[in-house]
């Protein structure tokens, strides 16, 4: 019995201690620094950044690249928040707007500028919205800018005229009744924004154009009255009533997180909308072909904003911060990394990159829209606290009026009163 | 004594496995879990204690916290979902076992063939299905314009009076796992008492309802209280379907899919793990008030 137990203590113990060494630290003679990068996209995104990769590991012996990929930002900040809570977080995280909310998990990039990130051929805008509190916390991956996304071959086999790339609202509402006329029975002019779950960036757009801001961090307020919302579900219960954007139910159909849920690439309708560096991805999804145009009324209020599209971001418990740096730096600033991965997360801010020239038609498309936006745009409103439970929330709200559950007016007084509870929160 | 004491730490050696296992992955995330409740957690900084706080805004707040409605819309959905699909389940299951239980040929095949759903039915790909079915230009559908010329069907599952229907139908239609129970508990009952009643002129119906239904009654009861416990968890099929959001006005919006929305969505960890507590609380209440009339309504067998 006393032989047994010491045997099983033995095997106990050796097993144990088998597994907290790991096993195959010994069959590797010299170790590769692992970089593991985590960003969120599918399709075209995931293709070009695995060629990116497969570049610098072949000019960067011994540097391994982790890509941890997610389908959506929802994912992928689900698992990167889990990851930094286990004291496991990926090396390089890819941003969005919420980056404020994440700078204390963040590392200062400022001592490897001018050494290994190039910080002086990237646009000094695109550098001062990744610096939070005096500190460069992000790497600006890019601009982008909302836009509405039209099916080209579409309108044109119905036989209406394609839309001016700046028009106003009147003349907006004018276009989709008469694009209404041409199309087949049950496909319509636009997709009804608001009623999917990715709504608040038109919202915040008509705000701007409204001349009522969402948010000003400084004074921690907002300038969006319930009239003002009121206004804006009335612009889109005139369009669903008029039959210029689908039934409620029709367009909750399609989630429009990503080119597989849009109703545009299921043909459903010829306008809805994008950010532009969104149109590759699109594109890729359809045989169609798509084209941009602006939002209305842009023109005369400089409504429309450029807006960091992601920032590659580093995690402050990194093993190897140096190696990430550069490695951000080449994603960045390499022009052979900027031909390979396009327009993909933005329209490159760094003056390097932008000399290896539009690598695709679609990013031809960006840049001719840019052209006409860029000056029809001005400085980006800042995040509502809480973004993701705003977008969540208006797109409740939103949905209850579409739906004809509310009518626009307790619409506009619920949008009101959930911007005034996010603000206070 | 001493023998008896190493005999003990012989099995504790053996147990060693499971016993950390369960203290590790087990108890201490719950005991972590219930401390959490008390307080915010937004993952990225420490939990700040807040007392009642979580709880006060699920159940209507007060004066300083405003309550969740959307909290309790997910309970009433999800109340809604269970009691309604869980004994649509049983007795769907139930028809079934008992065509199963007939000397037909090819019996097994059909048995595994009905099974098929419950393995595949909580997996994404079948969610996606579902959408594909049940859309506005979906399967289904298609059939009610062309075959049966409905003019204008609704969307099912955009459509904020049907979104619910379509989930209930897909948790009903995942009938295998109480089937095959049902079939184990059909064929434990005796053939006289049915020979026996027949001879005393008792019909198939008399029958069902005077020997059929009170010998499964212990089973019935087993596959109910285990059908409505995963059935208050469910999650995928509203997630997947609903695109994550719960949509449309919030009318597939199940209790663990707005837990999760308000843990990983909205940064409130605290918030989610109290409403994971509170999940875990009725549930346990609704299986004792099961038990409860279930000394009244299940006979045992005397046992042979």
């Amino acid at each position: 019995m006393k032989k047994f137990f010491v045997i099983m203590f033995v095997v106990l113990t050796g097993s144990a201690l088998l597994f907290a060494a790991g096993v195959p630290e010994s069959a590797t003679q010299k170790e590769d620094t692992v970089i593991r990068w985590a960003y969120w996209g599918s399709g075209e995104r995931v293709t070009i950044s695995q060629q990116a990769i497969e570049l610098y590991e072949s000019r960067n012996p011994g540097v391994k690249i982790n890509p941890e990929v997610s389908g959506g930002a929802g994912d992928h900040f689900v698992k990167v928040d889990t990851q930094l809570a286990g004291g496991n977080g990926p090396d390089i995280i890819q941003m969005g707007g919420n980056i404020y909310d994440y700078a204390n998990v963040l590392l200062p990039l400022d001592v490897y500028a001018g050494k290994v990130l190039d910080v002086d051929v990237i646009d000094p805008s695109a550098v001062a919205s990744g610096t939070i509190d005096g500190e460069l916390k992000g790497v600006s991956t890019g601009v982008t800018m909302p836009s509405l996304v039209i099916n080209k071959t579409l309108i044109q086999n119905s036989g209406a005229p394609l839309p001016p790339k700046s028009m106003t609202y009147p003349e907006f509402r004018e276009y989709l009744v008469m694009l209404k006329g041409k199309l087949p029975k049950g496909v319509y002019p636009m997709q009804d924004i608001g009623v999917t779950s990715n709504n608040s960036t038109p919202f915040g757009y008509w705000t701007r154009y409204n001349g009522t801001p969402l948010y000003d961090a400084k004074t921690k307020t907002t300038s969006v009255s319930a009239a003002d919302a009121q206004k804006y579900l009335e612009l889109f219960k005139d369009y669903r009533d008029n039959g210029l954007v689908p039934p409620a139910e029709i367009a909750a159909g399609y989630a429009e997180n990503n080119a597989d849920t849009a109703a545009i690439i299921a043909g459903k309708v010829a306008i809805s909308y994008l950010y532009t560096n969104q149109l590759s991805g699109y594109q890729a999804a359809t045989t169609d072909e798509l084209d941009l145009i602006e939002f209305p009324g842009a023109a005369a209020t400089k409504a429309l904003w450029q807006a960091p599209s992601q920032f590659y971001t580093v995690n402050k418990d990194s093993k190897n911060p140096e190696e990430t740096v550069k490695f951000i730096n080449f994603l960045v600033n390499d022009p052979d990394a900027a031909k390979i991965l396009g327009n993909n997360r933005g329209a490159s801010a760094s003056a390097t990159a932008r000399a290896a020239g539009a690598s695709s038609e679609a990013d031809q498309k960006i840049l001719d829209y840019m052209d006409v936006s860029g000056p029809h745009s001005s400085l980006e409103t800042d995040h509502v606290p809480n973004d993701t439970e705003f977008n969540s929330t208006l797109f409740l709200i939103y949905q209850r009026v579409a739906f004809g559950r509310n009518t626009p007016k307790e619409g506009g007084q619920e949008i009101a009163q959930l911007l005034q509870r996010l603000i206070e929160k | 004594m001493k023998k008896r004491m190493r005999q003990n730490l012989t099995s504790y050696a053996f147990l060693a496995p499971w016993l950390i296992g369960f203290l590790g992955l087990t108890l201490y995330p719950m005991c972590y879990s219930l401390f959490l409740s008390f307080t915010d957690f937004n993952l990225r900084s420490a939990p700040v204690w807040v007392g009642l706080k979580n709880f006060i805004v699920m159940f209507g707040g007060n004066d300083t916290y405003r309550g969740d409605e959307r909290f309790l819309n997910s309970l009433f959905v999800t109340f809604k979902f269970v009691f309604v699909s869980v004994p649509l389940k049983l007795v769907f299951a139930l028809a079934i076992a008992m065509l199963m239980n007939k000397k037909l040929k090819f019996i097994p095949l059909y048995r595994a063939l009905y099974y098929i759903p419950t393995l595949l039915g909580g997996s994404v790909a079948i969610s996606v299905l579902w959408r594909r079915i049940f859309a506005g230009d979906g399967l289904l559908n298609l059939i009610l314009t062309n075959v049966f010329s409905v003019a204008e069907p609704p969307a099912w599952i955009s459509n904020p009076q049907y979104a619910l229907g379509t989930l209930i139908l897909l948790a009903v239609w995942q009938f295998g796992s109480p089937m095959i129970i049902f079939l184990a508990g059909l064929q434990q009952i005796p053939q006289e008492y049915y020979e026996a009643s027949s001879v005393d002129g008792a019909g198939r119906i008399r029958q069902f309802f005077v020997i059929t239904l009170p010998s499964l009654s212990p089973i019935i009861f087993f596959n109910f209280v285990m059908q409505m416990v995963s059935a208050f968890q469910s999650f995928t099929q509203a997630f997947i379907i609903s695109g994550g959001s719960g949509s449309p006005l919030d009318s597939t919006m199940f209790y663990s899919l707005y837990l999760y929305i308000k843990g990983f969505g909205f940064s409130e960890m605290g918030y989610a793990a109290a409403m994971a507590w509170v999940l875990l609380l009725i549930i346990a209440l609704l299986t004792v008030i099961a038990f409860k009339f279930s000394g009244t309504l299940v006979t045992y067998g005397s046992g042979e």
